[in-house]
């Protein structure tokens, strides 16, 4: 022990120089590990830049800045336009449903009108003898062809 | 409807992109030639009498209700599209 302790206290100087440069080799190696880690960073930072339509680094404001606003610019641009796009869809959904409701109507409406006229055709053709028609056979024809009276 | 995607061009500006709609609409509205209503023809006269056997009379009956029946698609086609045709009301 007391051996160790002397042989230390005899090289205490290049000890302590040791100890120095290794601090001194650590710092660098830190340093140097840093600067690549920054530079990869600032690559990515770039290309991402790059890819929003900006640069990372502009020729005047600070590195970062005018892409950011870009970036909040597209952000804000694609869910402005998103929302857009479902008012538009929603807006010609209504609209088809609307058209489907007042032609379902107009179905309706004329589907009853021609089965009146058939049945009314059927009654004229009932009071048909002798296979001689007369004008209310063909008041009946005209109505269920939905032919305009004659004369007017 | 139909829709149509029409993407802005992102460019490399430094004004702000004004925000549109992606989905926009289009009308497709057919010539108006097609969307003339029919014009419904003159009747048979009521004042005539005539000799019809069965047979055409039947002939005569169908082909009256299918122009009616087309005649009624066509409109409501054309009302699908845009007003619709004023209704005409043959007397019975």
């Amino acid at each position: 022990m007391t051996a160790l302790l002397s042989l230390i206290g005899k090289h205490r100087a290049d000890l302590t120089l040791l100890a120095v440069a290794l601090a001194a080799a650590g710092l660098w190696v830190a340093y140097a590990s840093t600067k690549a880690e920054l530079t990869e960073t600032t690559l990515r930072a770039e290309q991402i830049c790059a890819a929003a339509g900006s640069a990372y680094q502009p020729a005047t404001g600070k590195p970062g800045e005018a892409c950011a606003r870009q970036v909040t610019r597209l952000t804000a641009f694609k869910s402005e336009a998103q929302d857009k796009t479902n008012e538009a869809l929603l807006a010609a959904m209504h609209a088809r449903e609307e058209k489907q409701a007042r032609d379902a109507e107009r179905r309706q409406a004329r589907l009853e009108s021609r089965l009146a006229a058939l049945s009314a055709m059927h009654t004229a053709e009932e009071e048909v003898h002798d296979d001689q028609v007369t004008g209310s056979w063909f008041a009946a024809l005209n109505r269920l062809a939905g032919l305009r009276a004659p004369g007017r | 409807m139909l829709l149509s995607i029409a993407l802005q061009a992102c460019a490399h500006q430094a004004a702000d992109p004004a925000p549109t709609a992606v989905a926009v609409a289009i009308r497709d509205t057919p010539p108006a030639e097609l969307l003339a209503c029919p014009q419904r023809p003159e009747g048979f006269p009521l004042d005539s009498i005539a000799t019809l056997p069965k047979p055409v009379r039947e002939a005569a009956m169908r082909l009256a209700q299918s122009y009616a029946e087309i005649a009624d698609q066509l409109e409501r086609l054309i009302g699908w599209h845009g007003p619709s045709c004023p209704r005409e009301t043959p007397d019975a």
